[in-house]
């Protein structure tokens, strides 16, 4: 097992863009360390089977139609949205050039 | 001495009705953020539900470009966050990619080259976003709008094989009818990686990608220049840099974006809400035998027909052209038919910025102009007269020749007039016979004067001749 | 205060059909009992139910649900009616479509009375997660009720409503109604759509029914279970899931896995086991202890494939289409300050776990592993239920305990489903029913694990079992 440090943690704090206090990295360093020797149990079992199970449903070949259902009025479609700017939904800017 | 490697990924929307996951339209050019449904929007609880009609175009692209075929697929989520991406991951297919080990053909100085195809996956386009002041402004209308993802091989050497490559890719993908594949509007977009290598070396050098270029042309002028910037760098003693850029198209360079970090983290995960895809033989036969002609196909046929290589480009590259071509084309004189919709008819479309479906132009029309043109029943000079008729008016080719005075005269009337010619003119029948051709030409005039210029010179000449010789 | 919602669904409909009582009747009293209970069991009470009830005064009294309160977890979606999951993230929240259950208890005229509380998205087995505060346990308001729908078990526990929605991913339908001591079915897999079902872990969450009883269970699975084409996992339904209640029991062959009765298993709890197998056998059923591989492994594997789905299915709350936001002037900021203020610290702890078990090489020795030995619990399921019917066990280890026993222990929320999650990972139908008190009057639940689709062989077993018992449920009666 890789090492669990303080700069993995930030690492996936970051991947998961999660804000972590410098007072916090310790405690996450130790939950996530308890946590993941519980998950390291499953190293141990040994099993045959090279089949992966992604979901229980043993659906296969479900589709919907290719047609056009209803779609979403614009006001509900920037009901929820903090910022909007005429019909866009609007965020922070994304690019700098 | 140094040689570039080259890869191409090409993004192409595909036309469906409806998104790959939820029944939002499939139009992202209609006004800003109406097609969109719940799924699009990323709501809490939704759920993707796919379409097959977009593994059946994502199927059938991959046949066109001789892939294996997947047969058992799953997707995957692509984790990462941007403001374009509403759920914060994209569903795509990294472990079961649909086509894998195909290739395109193309024809460089040196002959026939393949290029290799490393796989080809469906996907979701992300929104469209403005950058605008302080903000990011975003259009849901693109979201979920299904794409194709086609990798080649690292095998690209230079700008024009890129070229070649792309040009071959649009064509076929135009033809299968799975996209509309336009650059400047983005339902085909081209990233290039770009890295050099010592020819012997068996490692491929620091590979930089050139990310949105908005054309093919460009596609090319991008890579070579930045085959040469990266020559000079290394030549130099210089170290290539793991990066992206862009291509400016003011200054026809590329310009650096941002340095990539070590790798990308994007958390791949199996999508447990699509069940699996299985293409059994009947759904993959059926796609197979719903492949239509494609261009290389055409282009052999166009050749044994004798139509110039320029009007065989031309009709292939305007589809709406071609496909009015090849359904008629078997019944008529198809290089006159060629010559007219690569020449007049084009540049009335070109000069007046539309389609042929805009036009007056009908089938019957056509074929009886060709008809006309074919028996010399009428001049090519005529006929040039007619074309801009029948592309803006409801009129038939008859009514058309009346209303211009054209009269479409049949050899008989114009035999009457010949002989009439002669017998009034002796003597200018005798300076012929005499050896002067200069007498020949006055006759002819005399025809055309008569016939106000109606007779197709070629059948003229040949009967003045002709009766001439009998006196 | 009238006692409307204490009588049998089908007195109520009786009632209803005479005309003797109006659904507006059944909605004052719901309201009355919340307002008088205040076991926090709500986060919103739906305005407009007595305005719903009157309008259905003149329509025909047409099914069994007709007019009938019901409570909805708050992490189903409700058009008109905010859904929280109980989270500061989505504290103002009004979703712009119904859920699928949602339409299909609307097309029965079931009045919705409120949201429960719950586990902030669903993450816990307590109920306190929520970032609107503590649901109390009806029978002791110093006990947790369980979790996560923990408001739908405690307000179906002390007849504020008749029915209620949960869900359960990993234990958060069974669990609840374990500790309050009712009645609550975790479905098979695709069974009920989960479109509209604010997504934990998409392959295991499903949205399940729970009541006072045995029959009434069946009545609202019947209303919600089928195919729905937005759900490609649904699966379509047929059978009646009344039909088997009644029925007799003998001959029927039961499997108790070995895993279910061991030693961290309260004494108590097992005993109480033990009495119903033993009542089992005398009514003609046959009873075998068995092994089945692997279920030891059950909570690691949720660990990584419940927290690595929740760490994706989380990723869509950055503020932008809806939620919470703390608009800041670079991006990175907005999002991370969004999300870290959004969610509180069990979501977030479990979205740390989830990304770091599919980051880099983490995929393949983690993930993918785990989905390796689910396929192989699946397989091993499937080979006990060719040779049982059912299988049974405890629902928990033990009885509803006092508040703040586990906040400094990030495992023991897993450890409280050591005996759901197995079910969960097969994608396996189990009831958890309740068959007894412990001394301190404090139920205990049994678990019934049905094969794939097989919920109308649970309710006959389940209700025979009632029958036999007969408890008095009610709180606040003499038992």
């Amino acid at each position: 097992m890789e090492n669990l440090d303080r700069e993995k943690v930030l690492h996936v704090a970051s991947l998961a863009k999660l804000r972590i206090e410098e007072d916090e990295v310790e405690k996450y360093v130790k939950e996530l360390k308890d946590l993941m020797d519980e998950v390291n149990r499953i190293q141990e079992v040994e099993i045959e089977d090279e089949e992966i199970l992604i979901s229980p449903s043993e659906n296969r070949n479900v589709y919907k139609d290719d047609t056009v259902g209803s779609m979403l009025t614009r006001e509900e479609i920037l009901k929820n949205a903090n910022k909007k700017y005429g019909s866009y939904i609007a965020v922070t800017r994304a690019l700098n050039d | 001495m140094l040689v570039p490697t080259i890869g191409i990924e090409v993004h192409v929307e595909l036309k469906s009705n409806s998104k790959v996951f939820s029944r939002g339209k499939n139009d992202f050019n209609d006004d800003i953020n109406t097609n969109v449904d719940e799924i699009d929007l990323a709501y809490p609880g939704t759920l993707p539900a796919l379409n097959k009609d977009v593994i059946t175009m994502a199927m059938k692209a991959c046949i066109a470009f001789h892939c294996d075929i997947t047969r058992h697929m799953h997707f995957d989520r692509k984790n990462y966050f941007y403001p374009d991406l509403p759920k914060g991951f994209q569903i795509t297919q990294q472990d079961t990619p649909i086509g894998r080990n195909g290739y395109v053909e193309i024809k460089t100085d040196e002959g026939i080259k393949k290029i290799g195809i490393e796989r080809i996956h469906i996907e979701e386009d992300t929104c469209k976003s403005i950058h605008s002041g302080k903000q990011t402004l975003l259009n849901y209308n693109r979201a979920g709008v299904p794409l194709i993802e086609i990798v080649s091989k690292p095998v690209i050497k230079d700008g024009k094989e890129a070229m070649l490559y792309l040009e071959s890719l649009r064509e076929n993908l135009l033809y299968l009818g799975v996209s509309d594949v336009k650059m400047e509007e983005g339902s085909m977009r081209c990233d290039a990686n770009v890295s050099l290598k010592e020819e012997d070396s068996p490692v491929l050098g620091t590979k930089v990608e050139i990310k949105n270029i908005g054309s093919i042309s460009k596609v090319a002028i991008s890579i070579n220049y930045e085959i040469e910037r990266q020559k000079k760098i290394l030549e130099s003693g210089g170290k290539m840099k793991e990066e992206t850029r862009r291509f400016d198209d003011k200054t026809e360079t590329t310009i650096l974006m941002r340095v990539k970090e070590t790798g990308n983290d994007y958390r791949y995960q199996p999508e447990p809400n699509i069940p699996f895809v299985d293409i059994d033989d009947k759904w993959y036969n059926d796609t197979v035998e719903s492949i239509p002609t494609l261009p290389a196909a055409m282009r052999d046929e166009y050749e044994q027909l004798g139509i110039s290589s320029n009007n065989i480009n031309t009709l292939i590259a305007y589809k709406e052209l071609n496909d009015f071509y090849r359904e008629i084309y078997k019944d008529i004189d198809s290089v006159i038919l060629a010559n007219l919709l690569t020449g007049d008819i084009l540049s009335h479309l070109n000069k007046n910025n539309i389609e042929l479906k805009d036009t007056c132009l009908t089938k019957e029309n056509i074929l009886k102009l060709v008809t006309l043109l074919s028996k010399k029943e009428i001049t090519s000079k005529q006929g040039k007269e007619i074309l801009p008729y029948l592309l803006t008016t409801n009129n038939s080719v008859d009514k058309i020749i009346d209303d211009l005075g054209i009269k479409g005269l049949d050899n008989s009337e114009l035999e009457t007039i010949v002989k009439n010619v002669i017998n009034a003119n002796n003597q200018s029948v005798v300076d012929y016979k005499a050896g002067k051709e200069k007498a020949l030409k006055f006759l002819i005039g005399q025809v055309m004067k008569e016939t106000k210029g109606q007779a197709n010179p070629e059948t003229l000449n040949k009967m003045l001749i002709d009766l001439i010789n009998k006196m | 205060m009238t006692n409307y919602l204490d009588l049998e669904l089908t007195e109520i409909n009786k009632l209803l059909k005479a005309k003797k009582i109006k659904p507006i009747d059944l909605v004052e009293e719901a309201f009355a009992r919340i307002k008088k209970d205040e076991l926090n069991d709500f986060i919103t009470l739906n305005e407009k139910a007595r305005e719903e009830a009157k309008a259905l005064e003149n329509l025909e009294v047409d099914n069994l649900l007709f007019g009938i309160p019901i409570a909805i977890k708050d992490n189903i979606v409700t058009k008109g009616l905010r859904t929280t999951c109980a989270s500061k993230m989505l504290e103002n929240f009004d979703s712009v479509y119904d859920a699928t259950v949602i339409e299909k208890i609307k097309a029965k005229h079931m009045i919705i009375i409120g949201k429960t509380n719950m586990d902030e998205f669903a993450m816990g087995s307590t109920g306190e997660t929520s970032y609107f505060g503590n649901t109390l346990n009806p029978r002791d308001k110093s006990r947790v009720p369980g979790g996560s729908s923990s408001g739908s078990a405690a307000s179906v526990a002390s007849h504020e409503v008749v029915l209620a929605l949960g869900s359960d991913t990993g234990g958060s339908v069974r669990q609840p109604s374990g500790f309050c001591g009712i009645v609550g079915l975790k479905p098979t897999y695709g069974c009920v759509s989960r479109y509209g079902l604010v997504a934990f872990a998409s392959s295991l969450d499903q949205i399940g029914p729970m009541s006072k009883n045995v029959y009434e269970n069946a009545v609202l699975l019947n209303a919600i279970a089928g195919l729905d084409e937005k759900d490609l996992t649904s699966v379509k339904q047929e059978k009646d899931f009344t039909s088997l209640i009644g029925k007799d029991i003998k001959g029927l062959k039961i499997g108790v896995p070995n895993y279910y009765m061991s030693d961290v298993i309260d004494i108590e709890v097992r005993n109480k086991i033990k009495e119903v197998l033993e009542l089992l056998k005398k009514k003609g059923c046959e009873v075998d202890y068995i092994d089945i591989p692997n279920l030891e492994y059950a909570i690691p594997l949720y660990q990584v494939i419940a927290l690595g789905e929740a760490s994706t299915n989380l990723a869509r709350f950055d503020g932008v289409k809806y939620g919470f936001l703390s608009d800041q002037e670079k991006l990175e900021d907005m999002y991370t300050y969004t999300r870290s203020i959004g969610f509180g610290a069990e979501v977030k702890r479990r979205i740390m776990v989830g990304s770091y078990v599919l980051s880099g090489e983490n995929a393949k020795t983690y993930y993918y592993k785990a989905l390796r030995l689910r396929h192989n619990i699946v397989e091993n399921f499937k080979k006990a239920f060719k040779k049982y019917d059912l299988l049974l066990g405890p629902t928990n280890t033990n009885v509803a305990y006092p508040f703040n026993r586990h906040l400094d222990n990030v495992l023991q929320s897993f450890y409280d489903d050591l005996l759901t999650i197995p079910v969960s990972m097969a994608g396996l139908p189990a009831l958890a029913l309740p068959v007894g008190f412990n001394k301190e009057n404090l139920p205990i639940g049994l678990q019934i694990i049905g094969n794939y689709f097989k919920e109308d062989e649970i309710y006959q077993l389940a209700s025979a079992i009632e029958s036999e018992l007969k408890l008095d449920l009610k709180i606040g009666s003499d038992k």
